[in-house]
């Protein structure tokens, strides 16, 4: 560009500087929200796949009980080209879970914060979470089965991401859980876990677990901790994207209605320029450039934004996850994709907004335009109903269509704002809902007991503890090629509300699955090798299984042998079962325990929620206030008229109010509805097997989202009051005459 | 050669009953480095007329021949090229562009035409206007805006200066200034000038006068002694 185009460019910036500050914070606040989202999404990705491959995370587990042929069978076998066997044993002490794992070489290797690996059967390594949330440093001791031991380092580990104990718990909080690295002399006993590596398929590992007589195998795609990572990864992409393309949205409309006032007004300029030999093109770029500009500051703003805001978003996430090294990282290419794309997006508005406008020959630019306004409204054709309306009525329906682009602009800055508010708060309250509905809704024990298999006939000393207690089997069955639990349940059983007069002649599916596997109550459902028919749908949240009774059992098992290996109870001292559990040798939940876990998943989400209300609020401000001062300044000579009329600023001022309760009517319906649905599409990137997000939307969410919507009018109002009642006469006839 | 030949040039604007004939059936030779004058009543077609001239308009129909080329089969490119090269433009209503200043003002004209910042430095200090060269239109006069409209149409030394009422909105002195920085650009550097009025009285300075009425042109007269813009009274 030459340099008085250039400066031409620059000064004429100042003209809609208001605007063009509204256009350059959504640009930043959009590209903020988008780049720390995608850097901790692309950083989680790199640090935590770093993690598995350098740490050696295992293809293949194979549980069960194993001795060194065993081992050296899994070794041999084709496809894996390392195998080792472990020892796993979970203790409880109080509230807390340590897991004690012996190590193993050149497989699921910690990785080392600080200190060395354990050498001695006296000293361990702890995991960095539960170290941390306990004070625990190199040199402190840990007391584990009586026995205490000397922490040598602090580690991390590819197989405990997440503080994730087995398929079926929640999230464990990091003082409650912990994992202990220790020598293969702590333990002296049979190896319970085998870890391979290789490259093999899900059934061929199967096939080698089998050989070996393994009770379970698990690769390292279908563990908990890789499903939650994944899962994670892919929740906080859907993220990413959501709040930018609603900003994305408005962007285009801000600078599309500016453009085009811009353009009314300069209309003559524009005819000069050309008149003097400059082209179309050239003036085009004068108009883009002025946009592009603006997007440039707000995107590198944006990505410098995201620079500082990052590790606080990564400090929320550590209460998920875990991975050592992550941490905010520049990527080029983001950053600048990010800035090229918001450059464009203002190109493009300008391009649509500026095309036929530019194009006419100069002698008709410069020509005063024809009126365009005067033209009647549909309404005033209904001649019996415009008559019946007042005069400032008539005048805010009048210029509220007069210009429909700026009318439609302040209209989808409020449904836009409203939306992002009301899905903002949905989440809120469908987390919250989720929590009440599975904690008190569906889950009716107070723990749950996993036991070695018994025969039916046979009770399980703990039963004698609780008031009330209902077995259970848990068994793998697969649908699809996929393994899904099986909850084989009594016809009594009444510790998670599901309709158990269903379970006779059928079972019963979670919602999600339902939607999963798309088949309806009624349908037939092939699970293993039996088709089955689905009696009944229901809506579970967490722990998802598929319920069925223990005489329909045996359409899905053959040969089945009545056993279980879940007992829930109810009215017990929870406190006792400590000892129990050492004693008897078995695992168990309690649901406060899992409640209390959730709670604090909930707490960090809080920080996530406060983020995107702000982010909604500094949406609907800047367009509000951006396009509200189009209004103004393009309507100032009519209102300045009206001044001179001997209309007061409250007349005035009514008229603008109407206008902008019209379009409070009818954007904040739609807004509501906008936000569910975004909410919607969200909850299904937030549900997997393991957790299913309910959409739920409170009343007072609705209410809220409404209020602050229509606070945000009234203060975009209030500024408006005092401009008008600014107005100078003497300036405004300058304005006339321009 | 003929700096202008115009054949059967008509304009309408406007259609069914709001067609306004504002050219109709234009026929006309203007030669090379003359001063010339179109004389006419307000509406009789006159800025339509310049408008044509300075490709700044389509015409409905005709041909405009500038010096032997038929600039109405030009496209939007080649119009432009011609606008900025060829012609200058003086308007009645100044039309600066109110964001640069007097000297910004030249200067764009003159960039675009490939020249220097010398350039459009010598054309301000020709209308006298060199002190002022800071400004903004906003704190100029009506008679400086004029004169830098001038030096912007001069400083790119266009082959033609055509000027619209270029003295309609200033008063009597101004307005002689204004002729005389016309007529001294149009006797310094040859360039034909086309100056549109309705004034009788400046039409005295003109070698040719063109009259016009309602769209057309009725005569076209040569002036033997064109007097000199201080002589000039109206
Ligand atoms: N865009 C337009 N639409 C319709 N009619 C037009 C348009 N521009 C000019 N006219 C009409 O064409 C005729 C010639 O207009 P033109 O501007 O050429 O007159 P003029 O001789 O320059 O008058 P003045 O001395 O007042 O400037 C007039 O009757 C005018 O009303
Ligand atoms: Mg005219």
């Amino acid at each position: 560009m030459e340099r008085m185009t250039f400066r031409l460019m620059f000064r004429k910036m100042r003209h809609h500087l208001p605007q063009l500050i509204g256009i350059g914070l959504l640009v930043m606040v959009g590209t903020a929200f988008f780049v720390t989202l995608y850097t901790i999404y692309l950083s989680y990705d790199r640090r935590a796949n770093e993690l598995f491959i350098n740490q050696c995370y295992a293809d293949v587990t194979f549980y069960g009980s194993f001795d060194e042929y065993d081992v050296a069978a899994v070794e041999s076998s084709e496809g894996i080209t390392l195998a080792r066997g472990r020892i796993v044993h979970d203790f409880r002490n109080g509230d807390i879970i340590l897991r004690a794992v012996s190590l193993t070489d050149e497989i699921n290797i910690p990785y080392i914060h600080e200190g060395t690996l354990p050498s001695a059967s006296n000293e361990c390594a702890l995991l960095k979470k539960h170290a941390q949330a306990h004070g625990t440093g190199v040199g402190d001791t840990i007391v584990l089965q009586g026995k205490s031991l000397r922490v040598t380092a602090i580690v991390a580990s590819p197989e405990y991401v997440y503080m994730v104990q087995n398929e079926r718990a929640m999230m464990a909080r990091p003082d409650r859980f912990g994992v202990v690295f220790v020598t293969n002399d702590f333990f002296n006993g049979t190896y319970n876990e085998i870890a391979a590596l290789g490259e093999i398929t899900k059934d061929e590992a199967e096939i080698i677990g089998e050989s070996i007589g393994a009770a379970r195998t698990v690769t390292q795609d279908n563990q908990v901790n890789k499903v939650l990572f994944r899962e994670d990864l892919k929740q906080i992409r859907t993220f990413s994207y959501i709040f930018p393309l609603v900003f994305a949205f408005l962007i285009v409309m801000v600078i599309y209605v500016m453009i085009k006032r811009t353009l009314a007004l300069e209309r003559r300029q524009i005819g000069v320029c050309k008149a003097l030999g400059m082209t179309e093109g050239r003036l085009l770029l004068l108009y883009i450039a002025q946009t592009a500009v603006v997007a440039l500051l707000g995107a590198v703003f944006g990505c410098v934004a995201a620079a500082l805001l990052c590790d606080t978003i990564i400090g929320f996430f550590s209460v998920m996850f875990e991975v050592p090294g992550l941490a905010y990282e520049f990527y080029p290419v983001l950053c600048g994709c990010v800035i090229l794309a918001f450059m464009a997006l203002s190109a493009v508005s300008v391009l649509i907004g500026a095309r036929k406008v530019l194009s006419p020959m100069p002698a008709e630019l410069m020509r005063p335009r024809m009126p365009s306004g005067g033209k009647q409204i549909l309404l005033e054709k209904a001649a019996f109903l415009w008559k019946r309306l007042s005069f400032n009525t008539r005048y805010a329906l009048k210029s509220a269509l007069r210009n429909k682009g700026r009318f439609f602009a302040v209209l989808l800055g409020m449904c836009g704002s409203c939306a992002l508010l009301t899905f903002a708060l949905g989440f809120f309250n469908s987390a919250e809902y989720t929590q009440t509905a599975y904690f008190d809704g569906f889950a009716n024990y107070d723990v749950m007991m996993e036991i070695s298999p018994m025969p039916m006939e046979m009770a399980h000393p703990v039963e004698e503890k609780f008031d009330v207690i209902n077995r259970a089997l848990m068994i793998p069955v697969k649908i699809d090629g996929d393994e899904y639990p099986l909850l084989v349940v009594e016809e009594n059983f009444d510790m998670q509300r599901i309709d158990t007069s269903r379970i006779r002649d059928g079972v019963l599916i979670p919602r999600h699955y339902a939607r999963k596997w798309n088949v309806e109550a009624g349908d037939t459902l092939r699970i293993n090798d039996a088709d089955v028919t689905v009696t009944a749908v229901f809506e579970q949240n967490f722990g998802l299984s598929i319920y069925t009774g223990y005489d329909y059992v045996k359409e899905i098992i053959r040969d089945f042998v009545p056993v279980y290996n879940v007992i829930f109870a109810r009215g017990a001292d929870i406190s006792e079962l400590k000892d129990l559990s050492l004693r008897y040798s078995f695992s168990y939940s309690t649901l406060p325990d899992d409640k209390n876990s959730f709670a604090s998943l909930m707490e960090s989400l809080n920080t996530l929620i406060w983020f995107m209300l702000a982010c909604a609020v500094i949406l609907g401000l800047t367009v509000l206030y951006a396009v509200g001062l189009m209004n103004l300044s393009s309507r100032e000579y009519e209102y300045m008229f009206m001044g001179v009329m001997g209309y007061s600023l409250k007349n005035i001022m009514n008229a603008h109010i109407k206008e902008t309760l019209i379009q409070l009517v009818i954007a904040i319906p739609f807004g509501f509805a906008l936000g569910y649905g975004i909410l919607n599409v969200v909850k299904t990137a937030f549900s997997s097997d393991n957790f299913v997000l309910s959409a739920a939307k409170y009343n007072e969410s609705y209410a809220y989202a409404g209020i602050a919507v229509i606070l945000m009018s009234a203060l975009v109002a209030v500024v408006s009051g005092f401009y008008v009642n600014r107005l100078n006469i003497v300036e405004g006839l300058k304005v006339i005459n321009e | 050669m003929n700096l202008y030949t115009l054949q059967s040039l008509s304009k309408d604007y406007g259609e069914g009953d709001s067609l306004v004939r504002a050219l109709r059936n234009v026929n006309l030779e203007i030669p090379s480095g003359k001063f010339v004058v179109i004389l006419g009543a307000s509406g009789s077609g006159k800025s339509t007329l310049l408008n044509m001239l300075g490709c700044m308009d389509n015409p409905t129909s005709g041909r405009i021949f500038f010096e032997g080329t038929d600039i109405t089969s030009y496209n939007k490119r080649q119009m432009t090229q011609f606008r900025k090269t060829t012609i200058g433009f003086v308007f009645q209503s100044y039309n600066l562009l109110p964001d640069l200043s007097a000297i910004e003002n030249v200067e764009i004209s003159t960039e675009m035409a490939g020249l220097s910042r010398k350039d459009a430095e010598y054309a301000l200090a020709l209308v006298g206007l060199s002190e002022r060269a800071g400004h903004f239109p906003g704190q100029l006069s009506g008679g400086e805006q004029q004169r830098v409209s001038i030096a912007r149409a001069i400083a790119k030394r266009p082959r033609v200066l055509l000027c619209d009422e270029p003295t309609g909105a200033l008063d009597f002195e101004t307005g002689i200034k204004i002729l005389e920085v016309i007529k001294q650009i149009h006797m310094e550097q040859g360039t034909s000038v086309l100056l549109v009025t309705h004034s009788q009285e400046i039409a005295k300075i003109a070698d040719i006068v063109i009259r016009m009425r309602s769209g057309e042109i009725i005569s076209v007269t040569g002036n033997a002694e064109p007097v000199e813009p201080c002589e000039v009274v109206w």
